[in-house]
């Protein structure tokens, strides 16, 4: 869209107020955007429950990075010689060893990469398929909304692990496969949540007016109805992703996932399987426990935290 | 205090009551030791497995713990003998040769009896024998040298004769046959016996052994019961149930609790804790024999060879061509460290891996000496592939194939079933790495392996044997004819089955046994597969309430205390007599529990009349 | 008359979905799936069976006739009437539905019991949190519920299993009753008590947390209702306020989750039979799914489809029960 250059007037006096600088229609879209995101940010700090979180966040999304610097080395059985077998914590290994004499940091900070990527991913997935399901069956209505909305509580319904099982029996046991299990069984409960809120903003009155001013369903759409949706997107990608690790973990506790990926759920069950509990070797099966329970929590905290400051009623709690 | 909060409070601590009655009482109870020695209770000896048992056919075994239950419920024609697993007398009493060799004549004992009453003759071991050659009954078909056996008869019901083409060992191996009655199945056709279960809801199974079959929860546990009739002498305790466990660590548990008597473990973690407690604990850890062995095959099968064996060229094969380069074998053999095998993934629970036929075979193990010996040299494994054109033309890392110019990668394909099968696989890549092969790991069921292995889809894989006693099969899974029965690799060298047919057929062990050494020397320098490591076969038992087994162990020295090929010690063993302590804190258990439920209850009354003092709770 | 209406919509949509699920799961299991399940089954038991004999089986199980409209109709009123065909690893030739049913009870004991639990507790807290926001009790629920939330179940499993029965050795560390000690009657049913004692605990503490949160939250939003400051000014006494308005309202959205929740009950039942050796149908489909028994997954898959559409059948029942408006439509 093109727009007229606003002439900046001449040099004014020196104590004339200071003249505006230029302005165009994109500028002030942005000025209130960023404007907007430095009250978001202002509001998150001040709320302890989401900073906690997103500091638990940091330090894990850190490992993940650095594992990509790390030695790949360290991993290696046939490179680490004379590590102890199965010993416990101690100042040279924080989280003891495994079978092989590997640290079991090692195994969790290598481990972080790829429950992470897994986590991530999936929960794009889930949101992609979620929003774009429930855009359009809020916006549409009528008919689309009625058979959309079936499909998704036929999905919501559906007992995500049988159906992983069975998923994963077709698809084979490949990380795609895990990230593709994940996106399809957890995308129903965003298609929900984004409907709902379609409705709502539905209703308000300068959508009324872009149609009436002719903008196409898309540009409505896109322009106007998504904006006002982000917030509670976001929000909700990020208990998404939460979902998703938890879920990755129990399908490879189960043995549905890559044996090869070193994921903590497969270290988990690697060690479960291998007699960790018996041979009271609990750094083993604790350390990538923990770690998925932490960074869990910190998904968790942060979503929590971003519902309260985008519902204002919840704040009051 | 609020009354809610008392209420809730009242209810927390009954529930933690309750809880810590049931804790408390387990805790106090005395371990259940098995019914040794209870009144009126049959003497019972359980033991625990991972393995699960398919079929009780003779013909059809394939797991140890079918072969367990066959050792027991039937015979066969002579014992292996108890410190050598040469042949003994048994069945058959006495035996002899004739002066061309040709005809071995067999004494077949008198009185013995089937479990039903029926008297055993050698019309059974013929029928057996006889019916094995006639169907091609799979697995003992071996045993009786279909090729070279003219006839088997009984000329009375206490002798048996078998008459060979040419002079051979065979008869005296002993041949693992076990020997059914003819009685039941000799109007069976072949067809009926292969598809027979044997055993049915109801029906025990007959057989000639100290115990019979007769419990069967498919899938959870199996009872034998003994057999006071058997000619060997009645075992010492009634019963005898195996029960199936999911993993080492729950088997482990099992027996911890007293829940079973007799386990072989399979991971050297677990056994070593067991080991490490000491006899004073009750349990007694037992290291076995090193008789089976972990071994890396490569895929041999090279469809247009000249010599392939007939399977390998109606099936074909995606095996990486490299791998049929001695060079590349011999170089990959170099990389490996068995000796870190054994001492990491076996705990030093075995020893390194030479040949197929295990030291324990003292009469027939090949040992290479010298430069014969293949060792660890990751410098002289990167010196022969470098040297042999195997260069990394593309600087990745990676040694490339220079007939076709491609990366010298492979896929490596684990066993999910197997305890150290992903450990293993994690050495084996990392070596090869160094000498700069790359690996494609893959864990796989054993039903995909087996489809791989029959299709020749692989490049590398792990797996393992429990080899026989006498090394003829081990050593017939080599030649051509074994592609896609039970050919590791298809391997195929016409020399080599000319040298099977030969020790095959000669009858007398002076002369045998060079040949068997030669055989297994082909292999070390052909390399169709690496053997790793010879892992001891552990085994921990109760040995507060049980004895009769450490001083029958088969073979000797170091043999198995239980599941031998004859089970001696299924004879010995017997209680030690102690008595059990009946758990009679039950009652106790039960008025403590009923207590903590009271105080539940009461709890809740007191939150469910809650008084006007609570109004203002906002 | 609005109730009736309400039901025969619900039983309706159930109907509907469960239509919808097992054409999915027809695709899924005959369509897409690799593998041949006759051969599977041969090879399973070892025995050689002619092609004759294989083309025999096949017919046997209706896998020769055409898929649609022959296997599609056969599929779907099997999977109605519990018919899953015939086991092809785990026991082969067995029936899946006798394997279930043998299974069931053992399962069923253990996810009522601490379903209801979880349910019973949760709401409890839940409403005690959300009456009185920010107390010591409030508080410290909050945060554990947050970390149980986060905590896969059978992490949680392994916790307790570490804690009660290796560090102090109260109980056993899997299976469902002795083999080695025969117990008979009371004595029996403590021995099987102590052996779900740990898998009940997993389970119950494992939701708790969610149903705590969302009761809470629930709460708080019903008291910000018109109607709850209307019964204040009305003069009614707080107890009444909370156990007559608030709480019937704030139970609906509670109903809901419990529903939704039970297909992730049902998987949790999975992970934890799995870390505790208990031999119920989740450890029967996890040893299944170790196998590729795919009648078993079948089965697995179908049963648990049906149980949380009936499941969300009681809730949605429970809901008009609870909700006068939908009553009164």
């Amino acid at each position: 869209m093109k727009t007229q250059p606003i002439i900046a007037p001449s040099e004014p006096p020196v104590d004339a107020p200071a003249p505006p600088k230029k302005l165009t229609p994109r500028k002030v879209k942005w000025a209130r955007r960023r404007r907007a995101l430095k009250r978001l940010w202002a509001d998150f700090s001040r709320n302890r429950m989401g900073m906690a979180g997103l500091i638990i966040l940091l330090i894990f999304i850190g490992m993940a990075i650095f594992s990509f610097f790390a030695d790949p080395g360290r991993l290696d059985p046939t490179v680490v010689t004379d590590g102890p077998r199965l010993a416990g914590p101690s100042l040279a290994y924080p989280l003891g060893t495994n079978q092989q004499g590997i640290s079991v940091l090692s195994l969790v900070v290598e481990g972080s990469r790829t429950s992470l990527y897994i986590g991530l991913t999936a929960a794009l997935i889930s949101m992609l398929l979620g929003t774009t399901v429930g855009l359009w069956a809020g916006y549409k209505g009528a008919t689309t909304d009625a058979l959309l909305m079936r499909l998704t509580d036929a999905f919501l319904v559906l007992p995500w692990l049988a159906f992983a099982i069975v998923m994963a029996s077709i698809l084979g046991q490949s990380t795609v496969a895990i990230i593709l299990i994940i996106g399809i069984t957890s995308w129903a409960g965003t298609a929900r949540l984004v409907r709902a809120q379609v409705l709502s903003v539905k209703e308000r009155t300068f959508i009324e007016r872009s149609r009436a001013l002719g903008a196409s369903d898309y540009q409505v759409v896109i322009r106007h109805v998504l904006p006002n949706l982000m917030p509670v997107i976001f929000a909700n990608t990020i208990l998404t992703i939460a979902i998703a690790i938890l879920s990755e973990s129990a399908l490879s506790f189960l043995g549905l996932g890559n044996p090869l990926s070193k994921s903590w759920g497969t270290l988990i069950e690697y060690a479960f399987h291998a007699g960790a509990l018996s041979l009271h070797a609990w750094w083993w099966l604790m350390g990538p426990s923990l770690s998925i329970v932490l960074v869990v929590l910190g998904f968790t905290m942060v979503g929590f935290a971003m519902d309260e400051i985008i519902n204002p009623r919840i704040r009051e709690r | 205090m609020r009354k809610v909060h008392k209420g809730l409070l009242v209810i927390i601590s009954g529930v933690i009551t309750m809880f810590l009655a049931a804790g408390g009482a387990w805790a106090q109870s005395a371990t259940p030791s098995t019914t040794a020695g209870g009144a009126g209770q049959p003497i019972t000896f359980v033991e625990g497995t991972i393995n699960d048992m398919r079929t009780v056919n003779p013909w059809k075994a394939i797991e140890s713990p079918e072969y367990e239950v066959l050792a027991l419920n039937f015979d066969t024609l002579e014992n292996f003998n108890k410190d050598d697993l040469t042949a003994a007398p048994g069945f058959a009493t006495s035996w002899t040769q004739s002066e061309d060799g040709l005809t071995w004549t067999f004494q077949i004992r008198d009185g013995a009896t089937w479990q039903d009453g029926q008297p055993f003759t050698a019309e059974d071991v013929a029928f057996s024998f006889n019916k094995t050659l006639d169907c091609s009954l799979g697995n003992s078909l071996d045993y009786l040298v279909p090729k070279f056996t003219k006839s088997i008869e009984a000329t009375s019901p206490t002798e048996l004769v078998w008459t060979t083409s040419v002079p051979t060992l065979a008869p005296v191996r002993p041949p693992w046959v076990y020997i059914a009655p003819e009685h039941l199945w000799g109007n069976s056709s072949c067809d009926e016996i292969k598809k027979a279960p044997f055993f049915e809801d109801g029906k025990p199974m007959i057989g000639s052994g100290p115990f019979q079959l007769t419990e069967w929860k498919k899938g959870e546990s199996w009872t034998m019961d003994a057999n006071p009739n058997y000619w060997g002498g009645a075992p010492h305790i009634d019963k005898f149930t195996v029960v199936k466990y999911d993993n080492s660590e729950a088997l482990v548990n099992a027996l911890k609790n007293g829940e079973i008597d007799y386990a072989y473990i399979g991971s050297v973690d677990l056994f070593q804790q067991l080991q490490a407690a000491g006899p004073e604990s009750g349990i007694t850890t037992h290291v076995g024999p090193a008789i089976s062995f972990d071994q890396m095959s490569f895929n041999m099968c090279d469809p247009t060879a000249a010599d392939a064996a007939p399977y390998c060229a109606k099936t074909g094969s995606t095996g990486n061509p490299a791998l049929r380069d001695p060079v590349v074998r011999t170089a990959i053999s170099w990389a490996i460290d068995r000796q870190t095998l054994v001492s990491k993934i076996l705990a030093g629970l075995g020893s390194i891996g030479t040949t197929v036929i295990p030291p324990f075979a003292s009469a027939y193990h090949w040992e290479p000496t010298g430069d014969q010996v293949i060792g660890f040299d990751i410098a002289k494994a990167n010196d022969m592939l470098e040297q042999a054109g195997y260069t990394d033309t593309d600087n990745n890392g990676i040694r490339n194939d220079p007939k076709t110019g491609k990366d010298l990668d492979f896929r490596l394909i684990l066993r999910s079933e197997s305890d150290v099968g992903t450990q293993v696989g994690d050495y084996v890549t990392g070596w090869l790495k160094q000498i700069g092969i790359k690996t494609e790991p893959e864990v796989l069921t054993d039903g995909k392996l087996v489809s791989a292995w029959y299709d020749n889809d692989y490049d590398l894989y792990i797996w393992g044997w429990f080899p026989d006693p006498d090394p003829d099969f081990m050593l017939s899974t080599f030649t051509s004819h074994q592609c896609g029965v039970w050919s590791d690799t298809c391997y195929a060298n016409p020399a080599y089955d000319k040298m099977y047919t030969q020790q095959q057929t000669t009858d007398n062990v002076q002369e045998r046994a060079p040949i068997v050494q030669q055989m297994q020397q082909t292999l070390y320098t052909d390399i169709p597969e690496i053997v790793l490591y010879y892992d001891k076969y552990l085994e921990a038992y109760n040995s507060r309430d049980w004895q009769g087994l450490e001083d029958n162990q088969s073979p000797t020295p170091d043999g198995y205390l239980w599941a031998q090929y004859t089970p001696y010690s299924a004879l010995t063993l017997a209680p030690r007599g102690t008595e059990t302590s009946s758990s009679s804190s039950s009652s106790v258990l039960l008025i403590v529990g009923i207590l903590g439920a009271i105080i539940v209850i009461v709890g809740i009354v007191m939150i469910a009349r809650r008084g006007k003092s609570d109004e203002d709770l906002a | 008359m609005g109730t009736q209406r309400y039901l025969l919509s619900k039983v309706g949509q159930l109907l509907l979905t469960l239509l919808f699920v097992l054409t999915i799961a027809f695709f899924m299991f005959r369509v897409w799936m690799p593998g041949d399940p006759v051969k599977t089954f041969v090879r399973s038991t070892g025995s050689h069976y002619s092609k004759e004999q294989q083309d025999a089986i096949r017919h046997e199980w209706g896998l020769d006739r055409p898929l649609f409209p022959d296997q599609y109709v056969d599929f779907m009123l099997g999977s109605l009437t519990f018919h899953f065909g015939f086991s092809t690893v785990l026991q082969p030739g067995v029936p899946v539905s006798s394997l279930f049913w043998e299974k069931m009870g053992k399962s069923a004991i253990l996810i009522t019991t601490s379903t209801i639990a979880s349910i019973v507790i949760g709401v409890y807290l839940g409403i005690k949190g959300g009456w009185k926001r920010r107390g010591a009790l409030d508080n410290s629920s909050m945060a554990s519920s947050m970390v149980l939330y986060a905590m896969p179940e059978f992490v949680l499993g392994m916790i307790l299993l570490l804690l009660f029965s290796n560090v102090v050795h109260f109980f056993p560390s899997g299976g469902y009753e002795s083999y080695a000690v025969h117990y008979t009657g009371v004595d029996r049913y403590i021995d099987i008590g102590r052996h779900m004692a740990l898998p009940w605990l997993t389970l119950t503490l494992a939701y708790l947390g969610e149903f705590y949160l969302v009761m809470r939250s629930s709460l708080l939003d019903v008291l910000g209702e018109e109607y709850i400051s209307l019964a204040r000014a009305k003069g009614v006494r707080e107890k009444f306020v909370l156990r007559r308005h608030a709480v019937p309202n704030a139970l609906l959205p509670t109903i809901t989750l419990v529903a939704l929740s039970f297909g992730f009950i049902l998987g949790g039942v999975l992970t934890v039979e799995l870390v505790f050796s208990y031999p119920g149908v989740g450890k029967l489909s996890v040893d299944a799914l170790t196998a590729r028994d795919m009648p078993m997954l079948q089965a697995t898959f179908i049963i648990s489809v049906i149980a949380v559409l009936v499941a969300n059948l009681i809730a949605d029942l429970l809901y008009a029960y609870l909700d006068p408006r939908v009553r009164r439509a």
